[in-house]
């Protein structure tokens, strides 16, 4: 227990005070240096409540000897002088003293007022004595020889500092100056061992040391990124714009959170509170709650003010521009156009760009107005920066560090013709074949100070395994009938094509859906009746029994709504709970719906239900371990997002992953385009010429059904039998070229692309998969083979780790 | 610790009264001024000269000397309107606990000015003192104040175990909170000016950041009863607010008030409002508060505070909730994992 009137003590925070010895240690020594001056303060203190009410002669300690407090006897008193007010006599009622005068008392009393002197013989010296014309009241009793002027006390008394709130500045003198200096620049956290301590620039900066709660979730790779992040908005290499193009997974999220939260409340440099004060995130609508989660998990809310804009932007906007409650705005991408004014009138310090590769095209509108906003500290998050062509990444780092490769002009001469040249599937020159290669190194050398990306592998030692199979399913006759039906009545051309990829992609995942197909109708094909079932849909039927036997959670994700509908009402035939997500979903209930799905233990809800399109991104469903990728997309980006939401950081169980596909119809086919462009993209740097791969032949080839058992093994000409061994090891041996290049991981050599390239790559992208043809080694696809299984390519990865992770 | 008194300065706190001594101003003058509750240059500066000659033992000639001394000191004079927008814009607010609150507010409880909160009972008045007294201890830069709370209590209604655990909510050492509250229990009009004196004194020698009276008007209620007694009670409630006010000008503190209301029984009371309430203390609380606020009871934990009259917010309401840590947002569902 402290005296009430203490000096103020800052509350200790809970946290800090158990993590740390070392402050504590220091806490203590601060008090016992600050522990003589309160004590004296707090003496005082305590009589300060009886000096006021007591009467005033009593204080008067500097003359302890005098027992002034009694009417002082007459023979006593003689020989004393005291300091007096005076007034004349009045009969005002309100009566004030017009001076100070002293009284002598020897064998008569006299008062002295300036130079007047008033003689009148003894009398009793309490209350109110009279002069002549004057009334004298005694203050205080003075030495003889004083006089009253000087009377004023010497300064010791005058110990306490002038400042009010500085009641040790005694104190602080004797402290030696550099010590006082360093504390005052000191940082906000202990240093300790294990303390994550960010680069400095200059020797006279205070060391910014990461927030040692948050530091101690961050694994390697993340404190990696955290400094990579703080180096990059700082300016350490003459840029502020950061681009993280971690794979998902990673922990962008914390990554961003920790260099956010660490802006905040600090800066490197002395006298600066913190770098920034305002922070605005940008992200895709579904990702809101996610952020406002993330935040939540790591950070106490209390300590931090987040907006999130919904419905009165304006008025919000206007609140978090004036007041100091908020800190960090959290939008989305769409809302930036309805408030672009009001955002201009906020400066924000820092810009966090989720899921940027939204703003790949530079005339997009919330491009444009993010660069009106002007902030100069960015850092844009994406898990797959480049989807198409080196434009369009040549827009984004424009976006995050305007001019850094020249004018687009330049880059286009300099870079994107050569690159694209040499990428070129017909350029056997070999001049050309070097000169990009020679680019490409530059331009990933010249944006490595500001692009961070890293694969999943760093990641593996924290995940289980997971086993990837490939099902390739034989369509059944009523499929390959009406395959046959249409393409027997259809001409193809450019026009109708895409209408024909749907009706055929939706015949794959069942034949009911073409119900209500325009092109199906037109077709007038005169169906009775169409059946659900499929090759796909019966291997999953029997899938979803098999997983249910094991008591394991299945998300199952499709393109299409339609095809989700399909899915409910098995679900509701096989009476299993099922969850859904799809586009109709309100961004309020989505976080609701995952995490139903995710704390709620096997019996309840064992399906979820996701549809590709509207809930890929950033989602997290780790309560289920097996995951059934009903049809693909063309963009194997989105493919991959979708697949990666069961496998991520926080899955204790080991991950399977079905991918169904129709045998020899378009499903293989488009996984076959999907290899190839997944490779480029791993190139980073994509073939810009779409046109190329799609040529009238290719068309064509899209809609031939193949009788076989997997036309996708068939065109690797590989020798196996299908057994799970002796696979053509080419794909192995063509790795390796790849890490000799190796700038940063995924690089390959343009060379790659001069062989054939559908064979190549798609060789390089089932690298390490086990072609099984009848027995899949996989208990769950060996019970259902019958439903029509022709082909599986498995591939586990990981499988070291299983022990590792059940220790933990 | 050094790191923040060195702060303190730059922010300037109020100049001790000793400060005055010399030029013919004894010590024993400064005795009487601060056991006249006088502690500060500010508040020499700020007082009536009427004030300074009902000092006991102080007379004409010195209270001119004294205030002359105190108005070099502090800068009394005009200003621009351009540099107390600066000053105004480095303004520290409490935060209320409640963002929603707080930006109703322009960012939580001003520090300098009075607040009045009225309401009926249960409409979490006392609730937000108590959430006040824990926030007021924070950094600044979490929306505190750093300094300690000084809470007078006239009702009864203050309890620690409430201080608690909203410490605990902000990850705060209660037992430091709760040392660093002051607490005194008025128990009549009197007594509870009285107490503001030796406020001043404490305040003096350490860092406050909060005053609370909680509540300002029940003493008076019952210790001044009819018409006769109403101009009496009513200087002395002007005298109160003057005191709180000069506390709030000297040491730069944000000031909390509660008040009770009283039915409305003189027409007024239409169908939206069919029992209208309106605060206690006459016009001269109404006017001597800067910020009013009117609270009401909503559904279930959740209240609505009304600005009922400020300088500068524009009449608007907000809900909050009380939880178990005192005031916060209204949990929405969502949230709720």
């Amino acid at each position: 227990m402290r005296s009430i009137s203490a000096p103020f003590k800052p509350p200790r925070f809970v946290r800090q005070s158990q993590s740390d010895q070392g402050s504590g240690e220091e806490e203590k020594e601060d008090v016992e240096i600050s522990s003589s001056p309160p004590k004296s303060t707090s003496r005082s203190k305590k009589t300060a409540p009886t000096r006021i009410y007591a009467p005033i002669s009593k204080q008067v300690d500097s003359q302890p000897s005098q027992p002034s407090q009694d009417v002082p006897e007459l023979r006593q008193v003689s020989g004393k002088k005291y300091v007096v007010q005076y007034r004349k006599v009045t009969n005002k009622k309100n009566k004030t003293w017009d001076g100070d005068g002293t009284l002598e008392i020897s064998d008569q009393m006299v008062l002295k007022i300036d130079k007047r002197r008033i003689v009148r013989p003894l009398s009793k010296i309490d209350g109110i004595i009279k002069f002549g014309g004057f009334e004298v009241e005694i203050d205080y009793e003075v030495e003889s020889s004083d006089q009253p002027t000087q009377e004023s006390q010497p300064k010791p008394l005058l110990r306490g500092p002038s400042r009010a709130k500085r009641p040790f500045t005694k104190l602080t003198t004797n402290v030696p100056v550099s010590e006082e200096k360093k504390s005052k620049q000191g940082p906000l956290y202990p240093i300790e061992e294990d303390s994550f301590i960010m680069k400095s620039l200059s020797p006279d900066h205070k060391p910014v040391i990461i927030d040692p709660s948050l530091s101690k979730h961050l694994r390697p790779h993340q404190r990696e990124g955290v400094s990579f992040l703080y180096e990059g908005v700082m300016g350490f290499n003459d840029t502020t714009g950061v681009l993280l193009a971690d794979e998902m997974g990673l922990g962008k999220t914390l990554m961003t959170i920790t260099l956010i939260w660490t802006l905040l409340k600090q800066s490197p440099l002395p006298n600066v509170k913190s770098v920034g004060s305002k922070v605005l995130i940008v992200c895709p609508v579904t990702l809101i709650n996610n952020w406002k989660k993330e935040f939540k998990k790591w950070i106490n809310l209390n300590q931090l003010g987040i907006l999130v804009l919904d419905s009165n932007t304006k008025s919000d906007l206007k609140n978090f521009k004036s007041t100091r409650v908020y800190q960090i705005l959290i939008m989305s991408y769409e809302k930036l156009h309805n408030c672009e004014n009001e955002l201009q009138e906020v400066s924000f310090d820092l810009l966090i760009c989720d899921e940027g590769h939204k703003l790949k095209n530079t005339n997009n509108k919330s491009l444009k107005i993010l660069k009106s906003l002007d902030i100069e500290k960015k850092v844009l998050l994406s898990g797959t920066p480049i989807q198409n062509n080196l434009n369009e990444f040549f827009t984004l780092v424009d976006f995050i560090n305007p001019g850094v490769l020249g004018s687009f002009n330049q880059f286009q001469k300099n870079y994107i013709r050569p690159i694209e040249q040499s990428r070129d599937v017909n350029c056997y020159n070999q001049e050309i074949l070097l000169k990009g290669e020679e680019v490409s190194n530059q331009l990933s050398e010249l944006t490595s100070k500001f692009i961070l990306r890293r694969t999943n592998e760093v990641l593996s030692k924290y995940l289980g395994e997971k086993t990837d199979l490939l099902v390739f399913v034989k369509p059944t006759s009523f499929q390959l009938q009406l395959f046959k039906q249409i393409s027997s009545s259809v001409t193809y051309t450019t026009e109708n094509a895409l209408n024909m990829i749907n009706l055929y992609k939706k015949i794959c995942n069942s034949p009911k859906l073409v119900n209500g197909d325009n092109l199906f109708t037109s077709l007038d094909l005169s169906m009775k009746e169409l059946p659900v079932a499929s090759g796909k849909i019966n291997l999953l039927i029997a899938l979803m029994i098999e997983i249910h036997e094991k008591k394991e959670k299945l998300v199952l994700i499709s393109n299409y709504t339609k095809t989700l509908d399909l899915f409910a009402s098995i679900c509701s035939k096989l009476n299993y709970g099922f969850l859904r997500l799809d586009g109709s979903t309100t961004s309020a209930m989505r976080s609701s719906v995952i995490s139903q799905f995710n704390n709620t233990k096997f019996p309840q809800f064992p399906v979820f239900l996701l549809s590709s399109k509207s809930g890929g991104f950033g989602i997290n469903l780790i309560g289920a371990s097996r995951l059934i990728l009903f049809d693909n997309d063309w963009n194997p980006a989105t493919d991959l997002q979708s697949m990666s939401r069961i496998y991520r950081d926080g899955q204790t169980r080991p991950v399977f992953i079905y991918r169904l596909f129709t045998t020899g119809c378009i499903d293989e086919k488009i996984f076959q385009r999907q290899l190839m462009k997944t490779n480029l993209s791993d190139a980073f740097l994509d073939n810009g010429s779409s046109s190329n791969v799609f040529g009238m032949d290719d068309l064509k080839d899209l809609f031939t059904v193949v009788d076989t058992d997997c036309n996708t093994h068939d065109l690797l000409e590989c020798p196996c039998t299908g057994d799970g061994e002796n696979m053509d090891v080419i794909a192995s041996a063509s790795s390796e070229p790849r890490s000799e290049i190796s700038l940063g991981s995924d690089w390959i050599s343009a060379k790659d692309f001069q062989e054939t390239p559908s064979k190549k790559s798609i060789q390089l992208a089932l690298n390490d998969y086990r072609h099984l043809k009848d027995n899949y080694h996989d208990d769950i696809l060996d019970k259902v083979k019958k439903n029509g299984i022709s082909y599986v390519f498995t591939k586990v990865t990981n499988n070291d780790n299983k022990e590792n992770l059940s220790q933990e | 610790m050094t790191q923040e008194y060195d702060d303190d300065d730059a922010m300037g706190g109020p100049l001790l009264i000793e400060q005055l001594e010399g030029n013919g101003i004894t010590n024993n003058d400064i005795k009487k001024l601060k056991a006249a509750g006088f502690n500060t240059v500010e508040s020499i500066a700020y007082t009536s000269k009427k004030n300074l000659l009902l000092v006991k033992g102080i007379s004409e000639i010195k209270a001119e000397k004294i205030a002359g001394e105190a108005t070099k000191l502090v800068p009394i004079g005009f200003t621009t309107a351009s540099k107390f927008h600066e000053r105004r814009s480095e303004l520290i607010c409490l935060t209320t606990g409640s963002k929603q609150l707080d930006t109703l507010l322009g960012g939580g409880i001003e520090t300098g000015s009075i607040t009045e909160v009225f309401g009926e009972f249960r409409t979490g008045k006392s609730q937000l003192c108590h959430t006040l007294a824990v926030t007021c201890q924070l950094p600044i830069d979490m929306g505190g104040g750093e300094g300690k709370c000084l809470y007078i209590d006239t009702e009864g209604t203050f309890r620690p175990s409430r201080l608690v655990s909203i410490a605990q909510r902000y990850g705060l050492e209660p037992n430091d909170c709760l040392d660093n509250v002051a607490y005194a229990r008025a128990y009549n009009a009197e007594h509870q000016l009285q107490l503001l004196n030796v406020a001043s004194q404490m305040m003096v020698e350490s860092r406050f950041s909060l005053l609370i009276v909680d509540s300002i008007m029940s003493l008076y209620r019952t210790d001044y009863s009819g018409r006769g007694e109403l101009s009496a009670r009513q200087m002395h409630v002007a005298q109160y607010m003057r005191t709180l006010q000069r506390l709030a000008d000297e040491f730069g503190i944000a000031v909390v008030i509660t008040n009770q209301v009283v039915a409305q029984v003189d027409g007024s009371a239409s169908m939206y409002n069919p029992d209208p309430k309106k605060p206690i203390g006459g016009n001269i609380v109404a006017h001597s508060s800067t910020t009013r606020l009117s609270f009401k009871k909503a559904r279930g934990e959740q209240r609505i505070c009304k600005i009922y009259d400020s300088p500068c917010l524009p009449e608007s309401e907000c809900v909050f909730a009380i939880y178990e840590d005192g005031i916060g947002d209204p949990k929405v569902e969502d949230d709720d994992d």
